[in-house]
C-alpha cells in the first residue's frame, strides 16, 4: 500500500508541476495562434467578397 | 443533498459569474461574421496553431463534466483511480509518437469517423455509422445538464431540489445560444479563455484544498473509508485489472484517437507534424483533467469523513460510501463551496460554467454536424447548399438541445458518471474501433464485416444501469463494454473474412 501511495504522491506532484509550466507556455503562445488566426480568417473573408463569382 | 452545509458563495462571485458569460455571449456575437462555410463552422477553417490547438483540445476536455466524474471518482474510488488518469495520459503520448489511427485519418482530410466509413467502406456505411454516432454521442451527453445543475446548485449553496430543473433549463439556453452563433472559430475562443481560467483554478484549489485539510489526514480518510483499495488499482475490492483495462481502453484509446470532438482538433490544425506535436503536448493536459479533479474528489471525502454535520450525508452508518450516485457527484462542489473564499469561489465558478459552456458547444457543433454531413447529405447525394447545411446544423442543435434537457430530468442515473458517459459512448466507440484499426491496417477489412462490428457495439447499452435492472442481470460495466469490444473485433474479423468486398473493376 505505501508503495503505491508513493507512486501516487509522485505522480500527482510531478504532473501538477509540468502541467502549471505547459500552461504558461500555452496560455502564451495561443494567445499569438489567436491573433494569427483572425487575420487569417479576416483575410479569407476580404478575398471571398472582393471575387464572388468565385463562389459556388 | 446535505443538509446544515452554508456555502461562502457571495454576491460578489455572483457578479463574476455573470460578467463572464455575458462577455463570453459577447465574443460569440464578434467572431461570427468570421464564419463563410460549414469548413469554418466546425474546424475553424483547418488554421489553428499548435499552441491553440493544444488550448482548445484540453479546455474542450477539460469539462466542467470531466472534472465532476472525475472527482466522483476520486471520492468513490479514493487514490487508485488515479490509474485512469495514469491511461488518459499515456496513450495519448504513444499516439503522438506513432500517429496510431489519427494521422491516416489526417491524411484523409476527413472531418468526421463517419466521412473515413464511406472512403473506406462506401455510402450506406456511412450513413449508418453517423446514425450511431450521434445517437451515441447524444446519450453521452444525456448527463451533461444534471452534472452541471448539480455543480451550480451545491457550489452556490441552493440546496432546494427544484433549483437544479431551473439551473438545467437555464443552462441550456445559455449554451444554445452561444452555440448556434459561432459554430466552431467562438469554440476555441471560449476554449482559450477556460482554459486558462480552468487550469490555473485549478491547481490553485488543489494547493488551498491541501493546506486546508493536511496532506496526512487525507491519507488517512482514505484508509479509513475504502482500506488498500483506496491506494492499489489492481485490489479486487477496488477496480481490478478488468476496469483497468476498459479505462485504458476507453479514457486512453478512444478518447484521444476515435471520439469524434478528438479528431475534429487533428482535423483542424495546419499540418501532420502539429498533429503529433498536439497530442504530445495534450498528453500532460489529458493526465491533469483526471488527476487534479481525482484529487479534489479525494480531498472532499477526507473533508467530509470528518464533518460533524455532513458525515451522515454522503456516508451510512457502517462507513461506506452513500450508494446515491447524484450525491456522491455533489459532493466535489459542496466541497469548494466550504473551503474557497469569497471572490476565488465566483472565479473558479465562472471557469467551471464557462468550461461547460464549451464542452457542450463543442459537443452540440460535433453531433449536429455529423447528421449534417454524414446522415443527410449523404443521402441526398451532397446535393444540399452550404447554406442550408449550417441552418440545418443550427436546428439541430437547438433540437438536441431540447432532447438533452428532458433527458436529463428523467433518466435515473444508478451508476457513477464516469461509468455512464463510458458505457454510452461505447455504442459507437467499440464498433469504430474495428472499423477504423482493420479498415487503416488491415487491407482485407470488408462492408459486411463493418456492418456486423458496428452493430455488435450497441452491445455496450447492457452496461448501463437502468438497463440491466430492466432485463435482470447485474454486470460490472466494464465487463460488458470489453465484450462489446471483443465481439466487435470478432465480427468485423469474421464478417470480412467470410463476405469480403468484391473486387473494383478496371476502369475503362
Amino acid at each position: 500500500m505505501n508503495s503505491w501511495l508513493l507512486l501516487w504522491t509522485c505522480l500527482l506532484v510531478l504532473g501538477a508541476t509540468v502541467f502549471a509550466l505547459l500552461a504558461v507556455m500555452v496560455a502564451r503562445g495561443a494567445a499569438k495562434d489567436i491573433k494569427s488566426m483572425f487575420q487569417d480568417l479576416g483575410e479569407k473573408s476580404g478575398n471571398d467578397r472582393k471575387s464572388p463569382n468565385d463562389r459556388q | 443533498m446535505p443538509t446544515g452545509l452554508e456555502s461562502n458563495f457571495s454576491g460578489l462571485d455572483w457578479a463574476i459569474v455573470v460578467g463572464y458569460l455575458l462577455g463570453t455571449l459577447v465574443v460569440g456575437l464578434y467572431v461570427n461574421r468570421f464564419i463563410q462555410d460549414m469548413s469554418d463552422y466546425v474546424v475553424a477553417g483547418r488554421s489553428l496553431g499548435t499552441w491553440l490547438a493544444v488550448a482548445t483540445m484540453i479546455g474542450s476536455e477539460l469539462g466542467l463534466v470531466t472534472v465532476m466524474f472525475a472527482a466522483q471518482k476520486g471520492f468513490t474510488g479514493g487514490f487508485s483511480a488515479f490509474h485512469i488518469a495514469v491511461a488518459a495520459g499515456l496513450v495519448p503520448l504513444l499516439v503522438g509518437f506513432t500517429g496510431f489511427i489519427v494521422l491516416p485519418l489526417r491524411r484523409l482530410g476527413v472531418m468526421t469517423i463517419p466521412e473515413y466509413y464511406g472512403i473506406r467502406y462506401g455510402k450506406g456505411v456511412r450513413v449508418y455509422g453517423g446514425i450511431l454516432l450521434a445517437l451515441a454521442g447524444i446519450l453521452n451527453m444525456g448527463m451533461f445538464l444534471k452534472a452541471g445543475a448539480v455543480f451550480v446548485t451545491a457550489l452556490t449553496g441552493l440546496n432546494d431540489p427544484v433549483y437544479i430543473k431551473v439551473v438545467m433549463s437555464v443552462l441550456i439556453v445559455l449554451v444554445l445560444a452561444y452555440t448556434t452563433l459561432g459554430g466552431m472559430v467562438s469554440v476555441v475562443i471560449t476554449d482559450y479563455i477556460q482554459f486558462v481560467v480552468l487550469s490555473f483554478g485549478l491547481l490553485l484549489t488543489c494547493v488551498l484544498a491541501v493546506g486546508h485539510l493536511g496532506w496526512d489526514s487525507i491519507v488517512v480518510a482514505v484508509r479509513d473509508v475504502h482500506g488498500a483499495a483506496g491506494f492499489d488499482p489492481t485490489h479486487e475490492e477496488g477496480f481490478g485489472f478488468a476496469y483497468m483495462a476498459w479505462m485504458l481502453l476507453t479514457a486512453g484509446l478512444i478518447s484521444s484517437t476515435i471520439w469524434q470532438t478528438a479528431v475534429m482538433r487533428a482535423s483542424s490544425v495546419r499540418n501532420e507534424e502539429m498533429v503529433r506535436s498536439l497530442y504530445k503536448w495534450s498528453s500532460v493536459g489529458f493526465l491533469i483533467r483526471f488527476m487534479l479533479p481525482q484529487f479534489l474528489g479525494i480531498c472532499a471525502l477526507a473533508y467530509f469523513w470528518t464533518h460533524p454535520i455532513a458525515h451522515s450525508s454522503f456516508f451510512t452508518a457502517d462507513g461506506q460510501i452513500a450508494s446515491d450516485a447524484e450525491v456522491t457527484m455533489s459532493a466535489f462542489p459542496h466541497f469548494l463551496g466550504q473551503i474557497l473564499p469569497a471572490g476565488i469561489i465566483g472565479l473558479v465558478g465562472a471557469g467551471m460554467l464557462a468550461a461547460f459552456m464549451s464542452t457542450h458547444d463543442s459537443y452540440l457543433l460535433c453531433w449536429a454536424s455529423v447528421i449534417v454531413e454524414d446522415v443527410v447529405a449523404p443521402i441526398r447525394n451532397g446535393h444540399i447548399s452550404t447554406r442550408s447545411r449550417l441552418l440545418l446544423a443550427r436546428i439541430l442543435i437547438i433540437l438536441i438541445g431540447m432532447f438533452l434537457l428532458v433527458w436529463g430530468l428523467w433518466y435515473p442515473l444508478g451508476q457513477d458518471l464516469l461509468d455512464y458517459m463510458m458505457v454510452s459512448g461505447a455504442i459507437y466507440s467499440t464498433g469504430a474501433l474495428a472499423l477504423l484499426v482493420l479498415g487503416i491496417y488491415w487491407k482485407k477489412g470488408s462492408r459486411v464485416g463493418a456492418y456486423l462490428a458496428l452493430t455488435a457495439g450497441g452491445l455496450a447499452v447492457f452496461g448501463l444501469a437502468p438497463v440491466q435492472k430492466l432485463v435482470g442481470i447485474e454486470l460490472p460495466a466494464a465487463h460488458v463494454g470489453l465484450g462489446a469490444v471483443a465481439a466487435a473485433l470478432l465480427l468485423m474479423f469474421s464478417g470480412s473474412l467470410l463476405f469480403p468486398d468484391k473486387p473494383k473493376g478496371i476502369p475503362s
